[in-house]
């Protein structure tokens, strides 16, 4: 049997449905393939922007929605730096722990915001269907657009020390831009992320433990609009002709679509595909999504337990874990950040772990080792801030995503492969880890159906 | 000085030092917030205050403008490349009314320079500017300070202002000259302002002596509170544009719109063959072929409206952008963003069901606009001497 | 006595002039040379004494020189040799398409020829041939649809149309190639091996944008966008060596009767109405021009010579933004004895590079920008006395080199440039061993030095960012802060490492057009 659609979403997380959702709601013809079910570890760390939540109509399915109360990283020696999304309290805060650099919040934060360039150049990064000339056109700007490129182009680093003089401040900025995406401070485009890090409102969903989760809701709300689910692994995703892809399914069903999306990074490695110029795609790295059950509850850190928290000693240690990370090792001092679940579990994360690790012998996969080696870190890290949290620690679970296997050679996917002849299938668009995965892959379904 | 734009979410404002005389003043309590401090809209009547300042003496506060105090040996020079006020040539006391303008000539603020002192000057903007000054002090010895939080400020206004000032102890600086004193034992300043085209003055002294002053101003100078809606009606009729409101700052995060001096109806405040200023070579480039210009219209009409359109030979040409009833002239007085190619003086806009249709307006010289038309006629003169 | 007569020419005003250009560097000399052929009284002025810039001959040992600052020339705008009949000035090649012979870690070694085509098209392995020449074309294409937008004053209107026009394929492969690591877009194109090796670290080469980040392929279009001798991609080294370009730009600017004064630094920019009227020279006295074409560091141009209170605050943020992390370091050796035979002249008669493999690459970068000197350079060396016959001394040898990437060092004290000198050393000596026994004289060279010696600041000496981020920085420097009448054409107008002339090709049209348009002038 062979089925044609104008969109085939592959994954099982939150960005794929509401990709699918929106888009079949849009009036395409949507697939989506979710091989295996995975329990969802990340889940408390999905972002739901109001858009997305206006046009699937979630309050129907008996969701609420909080944000994120605030941003937090705890410095060495106890230095704790909040900032919050209002400007106002974000400012008073700043003004309570004695930084320097309130004043200029509101405008590094507007600036911050009106990266025009970066954001026409995140999105010709990550996909140009239609029109491809989106990331090139970049040279035809005037003078005003070309000093917001090269701000945009250059290092988070670079645009923190431009703008602002304390450096908890910038540590703490850092560590929540870029931290997601895994990438270091001193790389070029790497201020994409503080753009993009404050483009968005964050909000989330924390469904108590009787309702509905999102994911499920969201798979409710797919099946609702027509979306039609394919549960089997894939084989194999080639091109069939030159605005066609097809996708092989282990049981021989293929499946042809016009564009192929993987919303996140984490699905597509599977596979072998990954996003092919993103700057902000953070390639060589893996993430780690370490869950912790406490054997007694434990207050939350600065008694809230709905922020993000981040550990970091330095913004240039950032700078230091990507290089170890491509390197193949597992960072010293890994940074990593961390939430707590609605039924109190903290989740843990960190993009710095290597994608595969390289000894004596050359590169090599993770092993389980590897793996309680990175728990134990991770775990370690959380303990240096949250000395407590040692003896309190019931079991842990640890979840690799986006590890590669290091002989297999990756076939890339996006803009920039029209009509070629090498290993690379323009159709078939692999978002990277993004701040806001679902806005982002709304966004970026819209633009796939508007580019038709 | 003209306040900002209200805040668009009001996300627990701040009280500024006048806060609690304003409170137990404010009958009608009807609050907003700018720069996220608390304003009272109006204290008793809109129509009240408006008489009070028009025909005696009105105080408001006005704590939620941005305030900073420049130093150091070129502050003059770094205030002249901040705004384009002509720092250097203000004599101690005098200040200057100017803009901040971006690299290419677009708008971003209204600014007041006020020379306290030879290295000392009073920087008051609408809104904050920290990055700007921050950037601007770069390769010059001056230094900015934010004292917003440390000060108030009161604006006395009105024909009786002197009146008040000297009934609570205080001198009336001169003519344009500021002045600063101790009134007992708490140091102010006082700098003459206008406001609208009323004569005033204002007093910045430390906010910890807020509510003794605004005492003293209120009990023996007999001067009624103005809220922030009569003080607009008093700003549209003097033609005073209200950043925001009736333009939008050129850097305002996802606006497409710039406006220039000429277009918000300011060019005297930007004249190009004054010292050098922040984005006077791009003003250069735009300023002769102006697109848009910020009217003010006087509306046969009862009603206020602002987002109308506004029609000149039948034509959709603009909007308008804010407006209020004039009690002095029986008409509405609005600001109309046109374009700019219409030379028309007879204008119409659309007025709202029931009666669905138009009605006329027409041009309205106000102080600012007469400024503007004078300086164009100079400007036109020399252009047609060489 | 008075101020005015101590100091020759103080209190002089002088007029007549047309256009002034400040700075004697190559740009400089392009940007006069152009002026004066235009007809324009144009005064050329230069703060040191050398004309010339980084780029002039020095003497290591008696008898033997060596070129400071470049010592090939790859982007040299074909334009302006055209242009400026900069054959007929003096140029000619003493190796006009230069192989290239890469070393790697592992002994190996691959020999490409300089017309890149050629050798795709000779490529031994045939899976890797065909690979490396759907490479090459592809690359080729899409270089020279670039060009345009590596001359820095080309209007944004003009390549929006080029952009426009051009096919959708192309214009999706140039999103890639602008936007993707050098790595990325190797792999897609290239089996492993030691072509991809090769390619990645001139991918890396002299720029700060390392191969396995983003923008970092840019760095090799813009290589390849340049042309010498009617070859895309190619190098050459010209009879007696680089310095020869400088010395026939100058032979140009003089035959347009252009007046060269050296040893007169300009203190100020006289910006009258928002005009550039003229310049205050440092030892008193003025001279008036319409047209002022500046070729220093934008830093000094705009911070200093007309000062932080007269120019636009985002202009001078862009301008002033850039924290250099990286440079590159210059050796040169002089060695004892002469290779006499053929097959050992035939090895050394080529561009010698020795290319570290990609995780060792990375690591690199790492380092230098972490501030420490990495274990691993990439190697640029030629045997400018085997190249070029005439240079070369009757016992002695000149090796000159290039080393990258290095930590850009303002002030780098002895034990830092003695561990660079030995780092250096070591990779040379992995493609040719026991070197160490032969050297006579050594002359390291690094950011500080060059500056030092054309009273720079280091940082203009230090390695470029990525080329996408040059682009940017290049447009807004080349609005010169839209004082009108003053065109710039420094560091930060140019994009790519190297002798170039574009920039100043462009500022000098740019003031021409103007000025006719206007009615300005001449």
């Amino acid at each position: 049997m062979t089925a044609i659609f104008d969109l085939t979403v592959i994954g099982a997380d939150e960005a794929s449905f509401s990709a699918a959702a929106v888009a079949a709601r849009a009036g395409a013809s949507v697939a989506i393939i979710c091989p295996r079910k995975r329990k969802n570890m990340t889940a408390s760390f999905c972002d739901m922007p109001n858009f997305v939540w206006r046009r699937l109509d979630l309050h129907e399915y008996g969701l609420s929605l909080e944000r994120i109360s605030a941003r937090v990283t705890l410095g060495p020696d106890g230095a704790t730096v909040i900032t919050y999304e209002g400007a106002r309290e974000t400012k008073a805060a700043l003004v309570k722990s004695g930084h320097a650099d309130y004043l200029l919040w509101t405008d590094f934060v507007d600036e911050m915001k009106a990266l025009e360039a970066g954001r026409k150049l995140r999105d010709a990064a990550i996909a140009a269907p239609g029109n491809g000339d989106a990331g090139f056109s970049l040279f035809s700007g005037g003078v005003r657009e070309c000093a917001t490129l090269g701000q945009a182009t250059s290092s988070c680093t670079a645009a923190l020390d431009d703008y602002l003089g304390d450096d908890a401040l910038k540590t703490h900025i850092a560590a929540h831009a870029l931290g997601p995406s895994g990438l270091g401070g001193a790389e070029p485009g790497s201020a994409l992320a503080l753009s993009e890090f404050f483009d968005e409102h964050a909000w989330r969903v924390r469904p108590d433990e009787s309702g509905p989760s999102l994911l499920s809701t969201l798979e409710t709300a797919c099946k609702d609009c027509g979306v039609e689910f394919f549960t089997k692994d894939i084989a194999e995703i080639a091109r069939d002709s030159a605005r066609q892809v097809v996708v092989s399914l282990v049981d021989g069903e293929k499946i042809k679509a016009r564009y192929v999306l993987f919303a996140s990074p984490g699905a597509a490695q599977k596979t072998g595909m990954r996003a092919s110029v993103c700057p902000l795609a953070g390639h060589g790295a893996a993430t780690a999504v370490l869950r912790i059950t406490l054997k007694r509850p434990m207050p939350p850190v600065a008694s809230d337990d709905k922020a993000v928290f981040q550990i970091l000693d330095d913004a240039g240690d950032l700078q230091v874990a990507r290089d170890a990370a491509l390197d193949g090792r597992l960072p010293e001092s890994l940074p990593v950040e961390f939430e707590y679940a609605a039924n109190g579990d903290i989740i843990v994360r960190t993009s710095y772990c290597p994608a595969s690790f390289r000894d004596d012998d050359g590169w090599r996969e993770w092993t389980g080792q590897d793996r309680q080696a990175a728990a134990r870190r991770m775990t370690d890290q959380l303990a240096s801030r949250i000395p407590e949290l040692s003896a309190n620690v019931r079991k842990t679970k640890i979840e690799i995503i986006g590890a590669a296997s290091p002989d297999r050679a990756p076939v890339f996917a996006g803009p920039g492969f029209v009509g070629q002849g090498w290993a690379g299938i323009e159709n078939v668009i692999v978002q990277p880890n993004r701040h806001n995965a679902v806005a982002a892959a709304v966004r970026l379904v819209d633009r796939i159906l508007a580019g038709e | 000085m003209i306040f900002p734009a209200e805040d668009v979410i009001v996300d627990s404002p701040r009280a500024t030092p006048l806060y609690a005389a304003a409170a137990s003043a404010s009958e009608a309590n009807i609050w907003t917030s700018v720069n996220g401090w608390s304003l009272a809209r109006v204290f008793t009547s809109v129509e009240k205050e408006y008489h009070a300042a028009k025909n005696s003496a009105a105080i408001a506060d006005l704590g939620a403008l941005s305030r900073w105090a420049v130093r150091g040996p070129e502050a003059a020079q770094f205030l002249s490349r901040i705004t384009t006020a002509p720092a250097p040539r203000l004599g101690v006391g005098e200040s200057a009314r100017g803009l901040i303008l971006d690299g290419d000539g677009g708008v971003l603020d209204l600014a007041e320079v006020s020379r306290l002192s030879d290295d000392l000057f009073l920087l008051t903007t609408p809104t904050a500017h920290a990055r700007r000054l921050q950037l601007g002090a770069r390769g010059v010895d001056a230094l900015g300070e934010d004292i917003c939080e440390a000060v108030a400020a009161i604006g006395v206004f009105g024909p009786r202002a002197s009146e008040v000032l000297s009934a609570a102890g205080m001198k009336m600086p001169g003519e344009d000259v500021a002045a600063s004193a101790v009134v007992r034992g708490v140091e102010t300043a006082a700098r003459p302002i206008q406001f609208g085209a009323l004569p005033g003055v204002e007093l910045i002294f430390p906010a910890a002596d807020a509510l003794t002053i605004w005492e003293r101003l209120v009990r023996r100078g007999k001067a009624g509170p103005i809220g922030l809606d009569a003080m607009e009606i008093l700003r549209i009729e003097s033609g005073a544009p209200r950043p925001g409101v009736d333009f939008v700052a050129a850097d305002h995060p996802g606006t497409t719109t710039r406006r220039t001096p000429a277009e918000i109806g300011l060019p005297h405040l930007a004249p190009l063959d004054r010292g050098w200023y922040n984005g006077r070579r791009g003003l250069r480039y735009v300023a002769t072929r102006p697109e848009r210009r910020l009217v003010t219209l006087s509306v046969d009409d009862e009603r206020s409206m602002p987002g109308a359109a506004v029609y000149a030979g039948g034509k959709p040409v603009g909007r308008i952008t804010s407006c209020a009833w004039s009690p002095a002239i029986k008409r509405v007085v609005a600001f109309a963003d046109v374009a700019r190619p219409v030379g028309a003086k007879d204008y119409e806009i659309a007025v709202p069901a029931p009666g669905e249709g138009r009605v006329a307006a027409k041009l309205y010289e106000t102080p600012e606009s007469a400024l503007a038309k004078a300086f164009r006629e100079a400007q036109d003169a020399v252009g047609n001497a060489r | 006595m008075s101020d005015v007569q101590d100091k020759p020419g103080g209190g002089r005003i002088e007029g007549g002039i047309d256009a002034i250009v400040i700075g004697a560097d190559a740009e400089g000399l392009t940007a006069a040379a152009y002026l004066g052929r235009a007809g324009y009284n144009t005064i050329l002025l230069e703060a040191g004494v050398e004309i010339g810039g980084a780029v002039c001959a020095r003497e290591l040992s008696p008898g033997l020189s060596y070129v400071d600052g470049e010592h090939l020339i790859s982007i040299l705008d074909p334009a302006v040799i055209a242009d400026l009949d900069l054959y007929r000035h003096g140029v000619s090649y003493a190796a006009r398409c230069l192989d290239t012979a890469y070393f790697f870690e592992d002994g190996k070694t691959l020999q490409l020829g300089g017309d890149l085509q050629m050798a795709a098209a000779a490529f031994d392995d045939e899976e890797a041939g065909s690979a490396f020449q759907k490479f090459i074309t592809d690359v080729f294409e899409a270089a020279a649809f670039c060009r345009p937008g590596f001359e820095t004053a080309a209007p944004a209107s003009d390549i929006e149309k080029a952009m426009r026009a051009a096919p959708r394929s192309l214009a999706a492969r140039l999103n890639f190639f602008s936007l993707a690591p050098a790595q990325e877009v190797l792999d897609a194109y290239l089996p492993d091996g030691c072509l991809k090796t090769a390619l990645l670290c001139e991918a890396g080469f002299r720029s700060a944008a390392a191969p396995h980040e983003p923008f970092s392929f840019m760095t090799l279009l813009r290589r390849w966008a340049g042309e010498i001798a009617g070859l895309q991609g190619a190098c050459a080294y010209p009879q007696g060596g680089a310095v020869a370009v400088v010395t026939a730009l100058r032979r140009a600017a003089q035959a347009a009767k252009v007046d060269i004064r050296a040893a007169t630094g300009v203190a100020s920019i006289l910006i009258e109405q928002d005009h550039a009227a003229g310049v205050e020279l440092e030892g008193g006295g003025q001279i008036r021009a319409p047209i002022i074409v500046a070729a220093g560091a934008a830093r000094r141009v705009f911070m200093e010579m007309i000062g932080a209170a007269n120019i636009d605050i985002g202009f001078q943020r862009a301008i002033t933004a850039a924290q250099p992390q990286l440079a590159s370091g210059h050796l040169h050796l002089s060695l004892k004895g002469v290779a006499r035979d053929e097959k050992t002249r035939g090895h050394m008669n080529r561009r010698l590079v020795y290319a570290p493999p990609r995780e060792a690459l990375r690591r690199a970068f790492a380092d230098a920008r972490a501030g420490r000197v990495p274990d691993d350079l990439m190697i640029e060396a030629v045997f400018p006395d085997v190249l070029d016959e005439e240079t070369g001394g009757d016992r002695m040898q000149l090796l000159s080199a290039i080393a990258h990437p290095l930590p850009f060092d303002e002030n780098p004290n002895a034990d830092r440039r003695a561990e660079i000198e030995k780092t250096i050393l070591a990779n040379i000596e992995k493609f040719a061993p026991d070197i160490e026994d032969r050297i006579k004289e050594r002359a390291l060279r690094l950011a500080s030095d060059i500056a030092k010696s054309t009273s720079a600041l280091a940082q203009d000496y230090a390695a470029p960012p990525s080329i996408i981020e040059q682009v940017a920085l290049a447009r807004v420097a080349g609005s010169a802060g839209y004082v009108s009448g003053l065109y710039f054409c420094g560091r930060e107008a140019r994009i790519g490492a190297g002798i170039s002339c574009a920039a100043g090709r462009m500022a000098a049209k740019a003031a021409l057009y103007e000025a006719k348009r206007g009615g300005r002038a001449a």
